[in-house]
């Protein structure tokens, strides 16, 4: 009888026990995980931000226009200072006023580390003479469509990007000009918003198969525009091109000639999606939820001239 | 007297050949002349000025008297003197003159001008002055430093007139006028000049521009005909639209190199010239200064804000 009670006794507090780890500590553990994504190491960014502006010998500012800007960027939470620096500084070194350098320094400073980190990426490899050699306006445009105006994974995008531009500059064989590599690049990193993984790998397995196969052994420009074609239908668009040449090249199938089968694939692999456009995957930590919600803290006494 | 007084009083003028006093009118020379009369031994000119003060009495024995006198208003008489006697014949009737400063003034070309040439190899000069009082014709002079024992001569009776001369040179002139009582006297005309340059430089074309984040050398074609480029270099932020002067210079050469330039937006600008020549239009080219991919690299690294903050207390 003592042994049943301490058995029930056991049995009942594990009920107990388990019942607790399923619910609340869940509830708490994502609270927990929310406030510590939440929290701002706010002091430190102030002290970085001032010290970063007293020590660089390029930015000529006052030491009460230094309080105020570590002041306004101590706002943008952990990592601010490091953010707004990078920024600024690349922008400055780039050829843009300070002005419009600290404008858009202050803006990126407060946006996570990953949209800063692809605009600096994307606005270098876009801007200098070694990569895309793009006009200001076009390098800066393209890098805040594919950072902080970017609706899917940054990270996926960031790297494809980086990926395409290796691709044109180190493709030896691709007997390409730079503008027009770079003109697929752009294309292709558009559409990296539709796939999990990002499009790279998708991207070089067409390619590959274009160039290499015998069956298609199309050149460079009939390639990547084939390629940029097909992909435009989504993830699923490879395979219904795929499936849809062999059918259509097939005499048991249509028995088409192989340009006719090309455009029939080209066709089935556009239909890959119901909608306007396949659907856009976010990243883990889609940015915009992330965001802090300045506008009703910021203080009208406080801005920096 | 008074008839051959009136038609041959001419007055002419010659530049001061000392300074007065600010309040001091200016001294011209005068040249009166009349009919001679055999029988006298000679003559009293007397001036009255109009205004009064101190009467200009002159002696001469011959019938023409050549004198330097404040300019302004007289009154003129002259009288006899007998040849063996002290006596004189009553004075002639007064004559009423006026001493004038008249000068040539230039309209046309205007005094040091400096003209650009519309012809490879001749142009037609317009010469035009301000009319003078009672002048029978001009008589301009046009000569260059090559042509200045042969110079071009020509008299006209109006105050314009033209002349087709080679562009490129400093071109002088005068004119010189005869009284309409057809008296011609000994002048010194004030020297105009002026600067025919030759036909327009044509501009030169830029490039090729080679441009990178170290060094920055731009480069033109040479103009015919020119011998120095004037270069503007303008500088402005990527985001800004006003161009600041950022450099200037005179170059013999047809490039301007530059290490280092500061990052941004440039703009050239060239202009050909030559010693009286007509400079070319400016030449305009526009170029960006971007830095190296390693200078944005090292730009990113060395922006890392450092991490002097307190440590929390624990």
């Amino acid at each position: 009888m003592k042994r049943i009670f301490v058995f029930a006794l056991l049995l009942s507090s594990s009920v107990t026990f388990a019942s607790y780890d399923d619910d609340m500590p869940e509830v708490r553990r994502k609270a927990l995980e929310k406030q510590k994504k939440n929290s701002c190491e706010s002091t430190t960014e102030y002290i970085k931000a001032l010290e970063f502006m007293r020590g660089n010998k390029e930015l000529m500012v006052t030491e009460d226009v230094a309080r105020k800007i570590a002041d306004k960027v101590s706002e943008g939470c952990t990592g601010a200072a490091d953010r707004f620096a990078k920024v600024l500084m690349m922008l400055k070194r780039s050829g843009l006023s300070d002005r419009k350098a600290m404008e858009m320094a202050f803006e990126f400073s407060r946006l996570p580390d990953y949209v800063q980190t692809n605009f600096t990426e994307i606005f270098t490899k876009s801007f200098i003479q070694e990569f895309f050699d793009y006009e200001y306006t076009t390098a800066l445009s393209l890098a805040f469509e594919l950072s902080k105006d970017y609706r899917g994974d940054p990270v996926q995008v960031r790297n494809d990007f980086l990926e395409l531009v290796r691709f044109c500059k180190d493709g030896k064989n691709l007997d390409l000009p730079m503008s027009l590599c770079a003109q697929y690049t752009i294309k292709l990193a558009r559409l990296s918003q539709y796939y999990e993984n990002g499009i790279r790998q998708p991207f070089y397995r067409l390619y590959n198969t274009f160039r290499e196969k015998e069956e298609f052994a199309l050149d460079v420009k009939t390639s990547l525009d084939l390629a940029y074609n097909v992909l435009k239908g989504g993830p699923k668009a490879i395979d219904n091109f795929f499936s849809a040449y062999e059918y259509a090249t097939k005499k048991d199938g249509l028995g088409f000639p192989q340009d006719k089968a090309m455009k029939f694939a080209v066709k089935m692999a556009n239909r890959s999606f119901v909608g306007k456009e396949p659907v856009v995957i976010p990243g883990f930590d889609f940015h915009q939820s992330t965001v802090r919600e300045l506008a009703s803290e910021s203080d009208e006494d406080e801005r920096v001239p | 007297m008074n008839a051959f007084l009136s038609t041959a009083l001419a007055c002419l003028f010659i530049a001061p050949g000392f300074s007065w006093a600010d309040t001091a009118p200016p001294m011209k020379t005068i040249e009166i002349e009349w009919e001679a009369d055999e029988k006298v031994g000679g003559y009293e000119v007397q001036l009255i000025p109009e205004k009064g003060g101190k009467r200009l009495r002159f002696f001469t024995e011959e019938s023409k008297l050549s004198q330097t006198v404040p300019t302004g208003k007289y009154k003129l008489r002259i009288r006899a003197r007998a040849k063996d006697a002290d006596y004189f014949s009553p004075w002639s009737d007064p004559v009423p003159f006026e001493v004038v400063e008249k000068e040539i003034v230039p309209l046309k070309p205007e005094d040091r001008a400096v003209i650009a040439a519309k012809e490879q190899k001749k142009q037609t000069i317009e010469f035009e002055w301000m009319p003078v009082d009672k002048v029978k014709e001009y008589t301009v002079k046009v000569w260059t430093e090559k042509r200045k024992e042969t110079p071009w001569v020509f008299t006209v009776k109006t105050n314009k007139t033209k002349l087709d001369v080679p562009p490129g040179e400093i071109y002088y002139w005068q004119v010189l006028f005869e009284s309409a009582s057809g008296i011609s006297y000994a002048q010194s005309p004030t020297t105009f000049t002026f600067t025919l340059l030759g036909a327009k430089l044509t501009s030169p074309d830029i490039g090729p521009l080679e441009i990178n984040p170290r060094e920055q050398k731009i480069s033109w074609h040479e103009s015919p005909g020119a011998t120095t480029y004037q270069a503007k270099l303008f500088f402005r932020h990527l985001d800004e639209t006003e161009w600041a002067l950022s450099q200037e210079a005179s170059l013999s050469e047809t490039t301007w190199s530059f290490t280092d330039l500061k990052r941004g937006n440039y703009k050239i600008e060239v202009v050909a010239t030559a010693a009286r020549r007509t400079p070319s239009d400016p030449a305009i080219a526009e170029f960006v200064v971007k830095p190296s991919h390693d200078e944005l690299r090292w730009a990113l690294q060395a922006s890392q804000p450092k991490d002097s903050a307190p440590r929390p207390i624990r």
